[in-house]
């Protein structure tokens, strides 16, 4: 085979292939999407149409302002917790990466060694007794226990984020800043904090997604709509067979556009951070 | 006191900085000031809270784990054990409502346990099978998204799109799509590939068909990211080298390509590994461990141990065996990323 055949050949194979992989990825989306915007007839209408037509709103509005099945509470459940979590996360992060990355302290080495150990540990091994603890402290269905939980699982990462971070930015500033009679921890809030927004934001973006996403601790401490998730409302209402299939996939896609949209936006930082939380399995 | 700290906070503060105190350095706060004459203090006092959180509701579980992996619990029946009275119980101190002590026997009971040799066996089947096709699956889309064509931004981001899926939703989403009225059969109904509704999740090998390819469909696209990322340090001149020597886009691939992803592919396989050996929440959903047990894996047969079936003790030893399992292909994970930091 010549040159220019073979690269025609690949050039074919590779637009098949492109376009059997649109499909597989795409199909589940392009399903749930189309059928959130159908009524239930036209959803079980025989052959399935490509796109929904009319555009109806009646799941998104059914969820929203009548609360169906629960799924507005979940959401603001879902959605406490996560800026409550990313709050707590990014704040002391952001100290103990600022403390890691420009101070010597005594078992520096060691302690940041410890917070970093705790993402290979296996979060079955954690969980579990942290159920056992936090229902003998009547934290069980709170939203409470649910923010302890996830700010100790999440906040090694954004450490390890703002850590990073503030390894990379010249001293020089915060030098200045304490000529002028700045603290340390002054110079941290008034001049490098503000500087370190992108940082912030991945760290921060982390915390949300890992929160608005986290199914196994929340399906233990949680157990009635006080402090149910989304996520956990979904999970039950699915096997239901009285759950309309189009109110359900209304409400996957209110689950998934936060985390989606952040993901999409931060995607560089991401990878590295998720990568490593894929050892805690 | 308070003012000593403060004025010999400030003195030495003072002394490090060249041609004078500033005007401000008299308004700073004591604590501020004394925390910056002494670094120890300071970085605790900024690592201190993270350090607690993170650590101390790790490890404080942990041994509270293991401490019950030793007793035969059953919280819901009979309350929950005390930390300190457990303790106590390890020296054969008589402590009143702890519960009875078996040593290792929960340790031990797992190799009479017929039930979990199921869930091994049902974890290992599903890893064994997964760990291979999402390699396999993400290496053409990672090839694919290596070529120039038109519209490759696009191609990327779809597949991005689903890895940022979370978890949970993926399972929901393909529970839903396999519902016996739901999409799939519609699908295939309406290409007459079946005659009549499936119910998919009903039969042993149909169940986990879907769950590997939802994991597929979750999982594929980071690993795909990764070999991407490997596939992007090749340098472009080997391949030309390669091309002027007649070599095939085949004897490319095997020669130079794999080569080159030796240390990617390693790393994906041991994440594949723990990934698979704890799988949990796409189970619970999608198959709730059934049809007949089939697909109850061994986090999910931790799991009821604990929630369902009221049996601490037990359940806490099994999680320290599979944690000990998972925790060497951690390790191993750990070593090969670190020694690849340091080349």
């Amino acid at each position: 085979m010549s040159i220019s055949a073979s690269r025609r050949f690949l050039g074919v194979l590779t637009a098949i292939a492109v376009i059997l992989i649109l499909v597989f990825y795409l199909f589940p989306y392009w399903w749930v999407i189309t059928t959130s915007f159908r009524t239930q007839d036209e959803e079980r209408a025989q052959p399935w149409v490509f796109y929904p037509n009319p555009v109806h709103l009646d799941n998104y509005e059914a969820i929203l302002f009548k609360n169906s099945f629960d799924i507005m509470t979940g959401l603001q459940n879902s959605l406490i917790v996560a800026a409550a979590t990313t709050v707590i996360c990014v704040l002391l992060g952001s100290l103990a990466g600022y403390a890691y990355a420009r101070i010597r302290f005594p078992f520096r080495g060691l302690s940041i060694a410890l917070i970093l150990a705790t993402w290979t540990i296996p979060w079955l091994l954690v969980m579990i007794p942290l159920w056992v603890i936090l229902y003998d402290l009547k934290l069980i269905d709170t939203k409470q226990g649910l923010i302890i939980g996830f700010s100790s699982g999440f906040v090694p990462i954004t450490t390890w984020i703002m850590l990073g971070h503030f390894k990379s930015l010249p001293t020089d500033l915060e030098d200045s800043a304490r000529i002028d009679g700045c603290s340390r921890v002054g110079a941290l809030f008034r001049v490098i904090l503000p500087i370190s927004t992108p940082a912030i934001m991945a760290a921060g973006a982390y915390a949300f997604i890992s929160s608005m996403g986290e199914f196994m601790f929340s399906l233990i401490t949680t157990t009635t709509t006080k402090s149910k998730t989304l996520p956990i409302v979904l999970a039950s209402l699915v096997g239901k067979f009285v759950t309309e299939k189009t109110i359900m996939a209304a409400g996957t896609i209110i689950a998934s556009i936060f985390p989606v949209v952040l993901v999409m936006i931060f995607q560089r930082y991401l990878i590295a951070g998720l990568s490593a939380g894929a050892v805690k399995g | 006191m308070s003012l000593g700290i403060k004025a010999s906070g400030q003195a030495k503060a003072a002394d490090t900085v060249k041609g004078g105190v500033a005007p401000s350095v008299i308004r700073r706060l004591s604590l501020m000031g004394f925390l910056d004459s002494h670094p120890g203090l300071l970085g605790w006092f900024l690592a201190g809270p993270t350090f607690l959180l993170a650590v101390g509701i790790v490890f404080y579980p942990i041994l509270y784990g293991l401490l019950v992996s030793f007793y035969d619990v059953h919280m819901l029946r009979a309350g929950v054990p005390k930390f300190a009275a457990m303790v106590q119980g390890l020296f054969g101190a008589k402590v009143e409502g702890l519960p009875k002590f078996l040593g290792l026997g929960n340790y031990l009971k797992v190799f009479t346990d017929r039930q979990l040799q199921r869930a091994i066996g049902a974890s290992l089947i599903l890893t064994s099978i997964n760990v291979p096709l999402d390699l396999i699956f993400a290496m053409i889309v990672a090839l694919v998204l290596n070529q120039d064509f038109p519209g490759r931004g696009i191609v990327r981001s779809v597949v991005i799109l689903s890895w940022a899926t979370p978890g949970v939703i993926n399972a929901i989403l393909w529970k839903l799509m396999l519902r016996s009225d739901g999409i799939v059969n519609g699908v295939l109904l309406g290409l007459h590939l079946i005659k009549e509704p499936v119910t998919w999740l009903f039969s042993t090998t149909w169940a986990f068909f879907w769950v590997i390819v939802a994991n597929l469909w979750k999982g594929s696209p980071f690993s795909a990211l990764i070999l991407l990322a490997g596939m992007q340090t090749v340098p472009q001149e080997l391949y030309e080298a390669a091309e002027i020597d007649g070599a095939g886009p085949w004897a490319r691939f095997w020669n130079i390509t794999l080569p080159h992803l030796r240390y990617p592919i390693t790393l994906l396989v041991i994440l594949g590994v723990i990934g698979g050996l704890t799988s949990f929440e796409l189970l619970y959903i999608l198959t709730g461990g059934g049809p007949a047990n089939s697909t109850l894996v061994m986090a999910y047969y931790v799991f009821n141990h604990a929630i369902q079936w009221d049996n601490l003790g037990y359940s806490s030893a099994l999680s320290f065996w599979l944690s000990g399992v998972v925790t060497i292909f951690g390790v191993l994970y750990w070593r090969l990323a670190s020694r690849r930091d340091e080349e």
